[in-house]
């Protein structure tokens, strides 16, 4: 039995082609990565902004102090950042539950796209009968995915139209808040290791005792006036 | 080349940490919410009793506290120099105005420093409004002793004037002579170099 593979010229172009897309792929989430990475050393430097006066003026001169007092004021600041977002998604339930209560439907489908959902506005296609396998002969056929709905208005759906965009506005809000508060978070953790560090880089002992014991010295022994022997009276 | 694998490499990394990263956010968000609504509830309380939630809590009051003093000393300091600049007509045109005609004039904030110093001054001083023009004084006028006059030692150009005459001392007599041309005349095709002083080069 032949064990070996033997790759044509064109399989060795698709597999280069599909190993390029691959590290292409791998790349972008590298920069989307060290994107939000960045987003997110911004936003937790506005810890610095609210906590920077008690440290400076020495009224926090604690670790422990200090987290439970940027701990305070972290969460404060997500809860001025996110009342808006709970709101708009409080909103969007509270539609959606007054038309479940009102036509005595609870099963209701949000995403349906036929008649009463959000799928009513979108573009649905079937991508179940892409791949196929021909009656006759053996192999795949690769097929184009069937469009099954285009983008229409249905006057049933109104309360899934305000739910799911009151869920994408209201949720991305409450999430890009989330994300500062994690961000603050990590942010504090930093700034106790580095605001209140009792660091000894650099620090020798026997060269600090020299110093203070040759300036003690200089101190009980002035040095003498050279021109005093020159002077004749 | 190396950052370009570089972030291949954080890319994977990504990828692979992923998931963890949206578990540990997804535990966040519920935590988040739950302390969110006793926000809430804790926000609700305090308006009712007349009090926010935003209030500074006692380490800003203590900070504000501290910090008072070093601000006042800033704003008086930022006032001194902007009366040192419009005194000195610096900065904006329309504040050229003098402050006050008054020359003793002392502004507000050194009022409570000047006042033994205004007490010290007598009312009834009085300035002339004119003051008399500058006369310059004479030069003094050095006249010569004739002993004086008699050890002066004058060079030998210079002769003792003995009188003045009308008549010219010696008579002006026109000579005739030759008329130079204003061409330049080239006198010979002489080399002058062994003359002068110059290079000798030689082409040979």
């Amino acid at each position: 039995m032949n064990f070996l593979i033997t790759i044509s010229e064109n399989d060795k172009r698709l597999i280069f082609a599909l190993l390029l897309v691959f590290i292409l792929v791998f790349v972008l989430i590298g920069y989307i990565g060290f994107l939000i990475t960045r987003v997110m050393k911004w936003q937790g430097r506005k810890l610095d902004h609210f906590v920077a006066d008690p440290v400076i003026t020495r009224v926090i001169t604690s670790k422990k102090h200090f987290k439970r007092y940027a701990r305070k004021k972290n969460w404060r600041l997500f809860f001025k950042q996110s009342w808006a977002a709970v709101v708009i998604l409080l909103v969007g339930s509270l539609v959606l539950l007054f038309r479940d209560i009102f036509t005595h439907d609870f099963a209701y489908n949000v995403f349906e796209y036929k008649k009463t959902g959000f799928g009513t506005i979108l573009f649905i296609w079937d991508f179940s009968k892409c791949i196929t396998r021909p009656e006759s002969g053996s192999g795949l056929v690769l097929n184009w995915p069937v469009l099954i709905n285009s983008p229409h208005l249905e006057g049933q759906a109104w309360a899934s139209y305000v739910f799911v965009t009151c869920l994408i506005i209201g949720g991305l809000w409450y999430l890009i808040a989330l994300q500062a508060l994690i961000s603050r978070t990590i942010r504090m953790y930093q700034l106790c290791t580095s605001a209140f560090e009792k660091t000894l880089e650099g620090f020798n002992q026997t060269q600090q005792a020299a110093t203070i014991a040759a300036a003690k010295y200089q101190e009980n022994n002035p040095p003498s006036n050279n021109n005093s022997g020159n002077i004749n009276l | 080349m190396v950052s370009f694998f570089k972030n291949f490499g954080k890319g994977v990394l990504y990828v692979l940490v992923l998931p963890f990263l949206l578990v540990g956010m997804a535990i966040y968000a519920v935590v988040a919410l739950f302390v969110f609504i006793f926000l809430a509830i804790k926000g609700l309380v305090l308006f009712f009793t007349g009090r926010s939630l935003y209030e500074d809590l006692p380490e800003d009051i203590e900070a504000k506290k501290r910090l008072a003093p070093a601000s006042a000393t800033n704003e008086q300091t930022q006032v001194t120099n902007k009366d040192i600049s419009s005194a000195l007509n610096i900065g904006e045109k329309e504040e050229t105005k003098p402050i006050s005609s008054d020359p003793f004039y002392v502004p507000e904030y050194l009022k409570s420093e000047t006042d033994q110093v205004e007490e010290s001054i007598p009312e009834e001083v009085l300035i002339s409004e004119t003051e008399p023009a500058f006369e310059p004084e004479p030069e003094p006028v050095i006249e010569e002793t004739p002993k004086q006059k008699e050890n002066i030692i004058r060079p030998s150009y210079e002769e003792e004037p003995d009188t003045f005459s009308d008549e010219p001392e010696d008579e002006i007599v026109l000579e005739k002579t030759e008329q130079k041309s204003n061409i330049l005349e080239i006198k010979d095709d002489e080399d002058d170099d062994e003359e002068s002083s110059g290079i000798n080069i030689d082409f040979d």
